[in-house]
């Protein structure tokens, strides 16, 4: 005889303890990356949270609805991150996005014109040193442009904001990286650069 | 008459000092040409021989004379051209020479890998009308022309193959240099780009291509296929030994296959990184000058327009409404003695408030004579007095208790006032007046949100003294 049994629904599925924790995050206005740097041991491993996510979107999908937010997965499919339904704060949002796009397209440009691949700004032992830090800030141009974005006191500021959402990893003084969601900026700029050029 | 040496001595003395010839080789090299120059022999001889002793200097001279290099058949035929005569050396001569320096090697190219497996095939061919017997000279003349091909064709490929390995540290070389001159990046990588194209293309692929046993030729077989058939006609007349010969020329080919293929593979990557590199460094510079051209209209005389214009969000549409959020206030509703406890001591102080003669700020009217900041200090005169008399319960958050008690009662009530009469409240808790309670400044800091502002403020505890009960006494 069937035992009669409590429908399963996708909550049951999931660890509370890390969707809390997952929910911590995104309204911290970070973003969830595939994966993740753990700085103790210098590596990179796979963020559990993402892999979470990733198997479970429907009900993060349905989860992140009912509390108004909208879970979006980059089309680069390297991270996650929410944002609010409706137009209400559209306004400091954008100002969020495009704070996160000057200061990577920045660095991006730095490192070009340096004659560095932008793969370097994701490695952990190479990224943004104290000495390109300097360079910045020296630079005549790039203080300026910051302050117009919105960061007063120059490309520290600006790196630490990155860093607090999750674009980069600061792995000591003053020094710092860009992770995943940060390079796919840069990659999508590349590609769309590229495209418009085929065109 | 001058002396003459022969040819043996000739070749002694000229691999004794082997930088003449090579330094002409390199400039034979570098104009492309199939000739040395006689003008400039005598350059190189006479800027080489300049530090050497007198009896070196006549030996040298005399070896180095056209003369000498032709009668000792060094030199092979001597054209005259625009009243220089151009030695055209013995190609074995210069293949020594060669052999000697890897940066000498002639990178073999798609044609003259092509001319070798023609012949080899039309070789192939004269072997199926051959009558492979061994008093019959022209066959024994065609088995010897066919090793001698294969063998020649496998030094050339090989000694190429070395150079070819030396190419990773020219690439770094290279790269390094592009590095380091970011004024010139750009035209820089795109010469380089050119330059290593043109290599890999021309030189590299083609024997990669030679040596690989799995391609499938338009015009013909391949150069295993070919060997394959030679060697099974060899066999079949039971000329085994020259077909193990083949055979381990075909084997030699083979192993020729991998280290080309490395090769190839590392330029390739090369290539691409280069490539890549100067495409990120156009994409770099095609959306920063977007930027640059959004931060030039801030300059304008608009005093306005100080924020950058956000056209970079709307067209990458990158990260767009990420934001922090407020979280949820959370209600701490317990159900313990202490909660309750605390609830009634809640109350009762509020009630104990009421109770209170408030004599509060200044009539609207009244204030708006004094300024702002005076008013906003009178608030807070007030507030402070007032506080004074009021009765204090321990807490977690001083602030946030007076702000919620607050908050109901006084009109025109401002957050603001309370934290200035909150910094006097906690010099007179420094000084011990109310000396049942302890107030402790933390390191933490809170959010409280107040008319639709938000007020960050360092929180503040309050906690009880533990005390005799004998001394007990209320603190006011």
């Amino acid at each position: 005889m069937e035992l009669a049994q409590s429908r399963l629904d996708s909550f049951d599925e999931i660890d509370a303890k890390m969707s809390a924790l997952i929910y911590r995050d995104f309204v911290q206005g970070k973003v969830i990356t595939k994966r993740a740097y753990d700085t103790l041991r210098s590596e990179y491993k796979d963020n559990p949270q993402y892999t979470l996510l990733f198997n479970h979107q429907n009900h993060f999908n349905k989860l992140y609805q009912h509390i108004g937010s909208e879970l979006v997965l980059d089309e680069s499919g390297e991270f996650y991150y929410i944002r609010e339904v409706g137009d209400e704060g559209a306004d400091e949002a954008d100002e969020n996005a495009f704070k996160i796009q000057v200061v990577l397209l920045i660095l991006g440009r730095y490192f070009s014109r340096s004659g560095r691949d932008l793969e370097l700004l994701t490695l952990p032992d190479i990224g943004i040193d104290e000495a390109d830090m300097t360079a910045l800030n020296e630079d005549p141009e790039y203080p300026d442009i910051l302050r117009a974005a919105r960061f007063k006191n120059g490309i520290q500021e600006a790196l630490d904001f990155i860093t607090s959402r999750c674009f980069a990893y600061k792995t000591g003084n003053k020094r710092y990286f860009l992770s995943d969601a940060g390079n796919a900026f840069l990659l999508r700029l590349v590609s769309a650069y590229e495209k418009n050029n085929l065109e | 008459m001058s002396k003459r040496f022969n040819t043996l001595e000739t070749m002694r003395i000229l691999l004794n000092h082997p930088q003449v010839m090579l330094d002409c080789i390199q400039n034979m090299d570098d104009r492309k040409e199939r000739y040395i120059r006689e003008s400039a022999l005598i350059i190189s001889v006479r800027r080489y021989i300049a530090p050497l002793e007198q009896d070196t200097q006549r030996r040298l001279k005399a070896v180095f004379k056209t003369e000498n290099l032709f009668q000792s058949q060094v030199v092979a035929d001597i054209e005259k051209k625009n009243g220089d005569k151009l030695l055209l050396f013995q190609d074995e001569v210069l293949n020594i020479f060669r052999l000697c320096n890897a940066s000498l090697q002639q990178d073999i190219t798609d044609t003259k890998l092509r001319s070798r497996l023609d012949s080899l095939r039309s070789v192939a061919n004269r072997l199926e009308a051959a009558s492979f017997l061994m008093s019959d000279p022209d066959f024994t003349e065609l088995r010897d022309d066919l090793l001698e091909q294969l063998s020649s064709l496998l030094g050339l490929v090989r000694k190429n193959v070395s150079a070819m390995q030396n190419w990773s540290s020219k690439l770094e070389d290279l790269s390094a240099q592009s590095s380091k001159s970011p004024e010139y990046f750009l035209s820089f990588r795109q010469e380089l780009f050119e330059k290593v194209s043109l290599i890999y293309e021309r030189h590299i692929k083609p024997t990669w291509t030679f040596v690989n046993p799995n391609l499938r030729l338009a015009e013909g077989l391949n150069l295993f296929a070919v060997l394959n058939e030679c060697k099974q006609r060899f066999e079949t007349y039971g000329f085994h030994d020259i077909a193990d010969q083949i055979f381990r020329f075909s084997m030699s080919f083979t192993n020729i296959y991998k280290p080309v293929t490395a090769v190839s593979k590392e330029v390739e990557r090369f290539l691409r990184k280069s490539r890549k590199g100067m495409l990120e460094s156009n994409t770099m510079e095609h959306f920063y000058q977007q930027l640059r051209t959004d931060y030039g209209q801030t300059l304008s005389h608009d005093l306005r327009k100080t924020r950058l214009e956000r056209s970079l969000v709307k067209e990458t549409g990158f990260a767009v409404g990420l934001k922090q959020q407020a979280r949820p206030k959370n209600y701490r509703f317990g159900d313990s003695i202490a909660y309750t406890d605390n609830l009634f001591t809640e109350i009762e102080l509020r009630l104990g408030d009421m109770s209170k003669n408030l004599n509060w700020l200044p009539e609207v009217g009244q204030s708006a004579a004094g300024s702002l900041a005076k008013q906003s200090l009178q608030r807070a005169e007030k507030l402070y007095l007032w506080m004074n008399e009021m009765e204090l319960r321990p807490t977690q958050d001083l602030i946030a208790m007076l702000h919620y008690r607050l908050l109901d009662f006084l009109p025109h009530y401002q957050f603001s006032d309370l934290l200035t009469a909150s910094i006097r409240l906690s010099h007179e808790f420094a000084g011990h007046n109310r000396n049942t309670m302890n107030l402790v400044n933390t390191n933490k800091h809170v959010r409280i949100a107040f008319e639709e502002q938000s007020y960050v403020y360092r929180r503040r505890r309050l906690e009880a003294v533990e005390i005799e009960p004998t001394e007990k006494q209320s603190w006011n």
